[in-house]
């Protein structure tokens, strides 16, 4: 029943917090806890990133905690993407879909290809070739 | 005596020390007071026998200077001897007779005025009269001769006066001539008893005797009158020739005649070979010191006395607030808080004891107060949990259902992990031909899951009653909870719809566990592909997945209670333990068979261990004898 919790945000427009345990009714509030202190750092329209490479475990009181982060970010026009959950987990978001199944990648190559599109959704076709290549 | 209280304890401890201590130095004192008391004692004794030889020297040099003056007087004036005599008897009260006595001109023919004589009689009358004629011839006489020789004047021995009945003692000086040296004696006699009056008037202490002694060893006087006149013993005289006139201690050992230690003082009578004694008892003497001893003693034990009331009147001055605060402490220890402690000023430990102890039942009656508070709201809490599980076991259905036609029975229940919880089952019947059945498992537990489920049952009820098929059943109930949802609670839920009929069950899943379908011998997992849980997506959409159920056929809804139950090695009881749980029920069994298989096998499973979720089941059954359908398994798409 144990849940470690770690957290980097090197822009503002992208936090990633990594989750390490259990996820259930005896831990969530914790993690509503941790996150809190965490989306702040996040600009409106920014990533919150949850690496859920850790996670062995999460119950539907965690995915609620879950959802109402994924609500709270929304609200601030932002996102939150899941990361490499284990299978049980991944499994568990596939049946419930408390998270649109999108919003789940399985690696962070994949992730990064998502929020690429989404810039260029975003910004248009200008910048389909970005000044750096 | 038992010491019970810190107070005489502490006293009795107080005076003990103290007791040692005076003992202490008490004796050490006494030791050297013992010396001073003893050489103060020695001095006035010393001083006391002085004093007393000096009074009896003033007498006999009276009685001298008058021989002396008479000497001189009639050595030229030997006519007139007899008047002489006379008045100098009658000026000198203490003398008893007075002679003057001269060598006979003739001794063939002695003339009376030879030798005169005046007397004093018992009664004072003065006679004259003249040793001639006596029966001892005076100029023989060994005083007169002795007389002769003592120009400056000498003691004679004392003697017996039988007519006088008195001891008499004379002091003769020899009468100087004009061509010869000696012409004769003046002999003065006094009585020895004035002497002994003079002993008698000393002030001396109790048990102390004085005496005199002359230069023979004889005693001249003696307090005790028996002694007169007798040798003085042979300790006593030599401890005189050795005492070199310090005083000499005596022992009825040594042969004095004594019965008990004494010290004796000499003093020489100067003029005389006379000895002044005075003898006092040792014990006489260790009076002084005794007493002093005594004084001390009562001194020390009225100080000792004076000490313990001190000690434990203070002792119990300090000591009282403690021992209210002990009964006070009894008090607390029944419970009682209400009492009155003592009210103590300054600063010392026990009254900040008191001050904390005061502190302390203050905080501990807000602590029992608080308590008690507390027990009575979680009293009232677990009696209000108890009314609202009440209400919600109250918003299920009955566990047994049987259709009308007897085609379709189900059995439900519902076990909720502590008073109230989120798992729900329901079923009724949508217009006359289909019946609608949901299992749902909320997310979370306790009260609020346990008043989501409440608004889904009662939601669910309402939607459903124009619908015919779980999707659209599942889309409105989910438009419903989406509303106001902040708290992104959610349920997922799994919807069927059978038609009484035809034992067609249409299925769909808004992110529910798999049902399980026991047919035909087979048990497997029933593939419905889920639509997200109720409450997180107004705009989702959920598919439908239609059977139909063959003669004993029997579909199982869970929630995850079931599979998702583990025991103490965290491992999940899982959809595989679940589907060879079910295998295990006999064909054709009623659906409560199917339900307590499960739980019973999930109870096993678990070991005992209090259920970590709730546990919702629902079976269902399909009983048409002649029901010789094909089963038509089909994916309805929106």
């Amino acid at each position: 029943m144990i849940l470690n919790l770690r957290s980097e945000s090197p822009t503002p427009k992208r936090s990633t917090v990594w989750l390490d345990g259990r996820l259930d009714a005896e831990t969530y509030s914790q993690f509503d806890e941790a996150v809190r202190d965490v989306t702040p750092m996040v600009d409106n329209g920014g990533t919150l990133v949850l690496d859920l490479s850790g996670l062995e475990y999460i119950s539907s009181a965690g995915l609620r905690s879950l959802a109402q982060l994924r609500k709270a970010m929304h609200d601030r026009d932002g996102r939150t993407l899941l990361l490499n959950p284990q299978p049980q987990v991944r499994k568990v978001f596939d049946i419930v879909k408390a998270v649109p199944v999108a919003e789940v990648f399985a690696d962070i190559a994949e992730l990064d290809q998502y929020l690429d599109l989404m810039q260029r959704q975003v910004t248009g076709r200008t910048d389909l070739q970005p000044t750096s290549e | 005596m038992v010491l019970h209280s810190v107070a005489s304890r502490l006293a009795m401890g107080v005076v003990l020390g103290s007791a040692i201590v005076m003992l202490t130095t008490g004796g050490l004192l006494l030791v050297h007071t013992r010396e001073q008391v003893l050489d103060q004692t020695q001095r006035e004794y010393t001083a006391l026998a002085s004093g007393a030889a000096q009074r009896i020297q003033n007498r006999i040099d009276g009685v001298g200077d008058v021989a002396q003056v008479l000497a001189g007087m009639l050595g030229t004036r030997r006519d007139q001897a007899q008047g002489l005599i006379r008045d100098a008897l009658a000026s000198n009260p203490d003398i008893v007779n007075i002679t003057a006595a001269f060598v006979p001109r003739d001794n063939a023919a002695l003339r009376e005025d030879d030798a005169p004589v005046a007397r004093r009689a018992k009664d004072g009358r003065i006679t004259l009269a003249s040793r001639v004629g006596e029966s001892e011839l005076y100029w023989s006489a060994p005083w007169f001769i002795r007389g002769l020789n003592c120009d400056r004047g000498c003691w004679q021995p004392p003697f017996r006066s039988f007519d006088r009945e008195q001891t008499l003692i004379g002091y003769s000086v020899a009468i100087p001539g004009k061509n010869i040296p000696v012409i004769g004696v003046a002999d003065v006699t006094v009585s020895i008893e004035w002497l002994q009056a003079a002993l008698g008037e000393l002030e001396k202490t109790p048990h102390a005797y004085a005496f005199v002694l002359d230069g023979n060893g004889d005693f001249l006087a003696h307090e005790w009158t028996s002694y007169i006149s007798t040798r003085g013993s042979t300790a006593l005289l030599s401890a005189l020739a050795n005492g070199k006139g310090a005083p000499v201690r005596l022992t009825p050992e040594e042969g004095g005649r004594i019965s008990e230690p004494v010290w004796v003082y000499f003093v020489p009578v100067k003029g005389t070979r006379w000895t002044f004694g005075l003898v006092v008892p040792e014990r006489q003497i260790f009076t002084g010191v005794r007493r002093n001893f005594l004084v001390d003693a009562g001194l020390g034990a009225l100080t000792l006395f004076g000490v313990f009331l001190i000690a434990i009147l203070l002792a119990r001055r300090l000591m009282a607030p403690l021992g209210v605060l002990a009964d006070r402490a009894e008090h607390v220890a029944r419970g009682e808080l209400d009492f009155a402690l003592p009210t103590l000023r300054g600063d010392d430990e026990v009254a900040r004891l008191n001050r904390a102890f005061d502190d302390m039942r203050r905080q501990l009656a807000v602590h029992i107060e608080g308590a008690k508070r507390s027990a009575r709201d979680q009293a009232r809490m677990a009696s209000e949990l108890e009314i609202a599980r009440q209400i919600q076991l109250a918003l299920l259905p009955e566990p047994h259902y049987v259709a009308d036609n007897g085609k379709l029975e189900l059995y439900a229940t519902l076990q909720p992990a502590s008073a109230v919880g989120g798992d729900l089952y329901a079923y009724f019947m949508l217009g006359a031909d289909h019946l609608c059945v949901m299992v749902g498992d909320v997310s979370d537990k306790g009260i609020p899951a346990a008043l989501f489920m409440a608004r889904t049952i009662t939601l669910a009820r309402t939607v459903a009653t124009h619908a015919r098929s779980p999707r659209d059943i599942l889309a409105v109930l989910n438009r419903e909870l989406c509303k106001d949802n902040d708290t992104c609670m959610f349920v997922t839920l799994l919807c069927g719809v059978i038609e009484t009929e035809t034992g067609m069950l249409s299925l769909a899943s808004a992110g529910h566990e798999q049902p399980v379908l026991h047919a035909g011998g087979t048990t497997n997992l029933v593939d419905v592909e889920t639509g997200p849980a109720l409450g997180l997506d107004s705009a989702a959409s959920y598919p439908v997945r239609v059977l139909t159920l063959l003669e004993g056929d029997t579909v199982l809804m869970y929630t995850d209670g079931v599979s998702e139950a583990h025991n103490d090695r965290q491992r999940l009881y899982g959809a595989q333990s679940l589907l060879d749980s079910v295998a295990r029920v006999e064909e054709g069994s009623a659906p409560e068979a199917y339900v307590d298989r499960v739980l019973s096998d999930v109870d096993t499973y678990v070991e005992g261990r209090a259920p970590y979720d709730d546990i919702a089941l629902l079976a269902l059954t399909w009983r048409e004898a002649r029901s010789e359908g094909v089963r038509i398994d089909a994916a309805a798409h929106s």
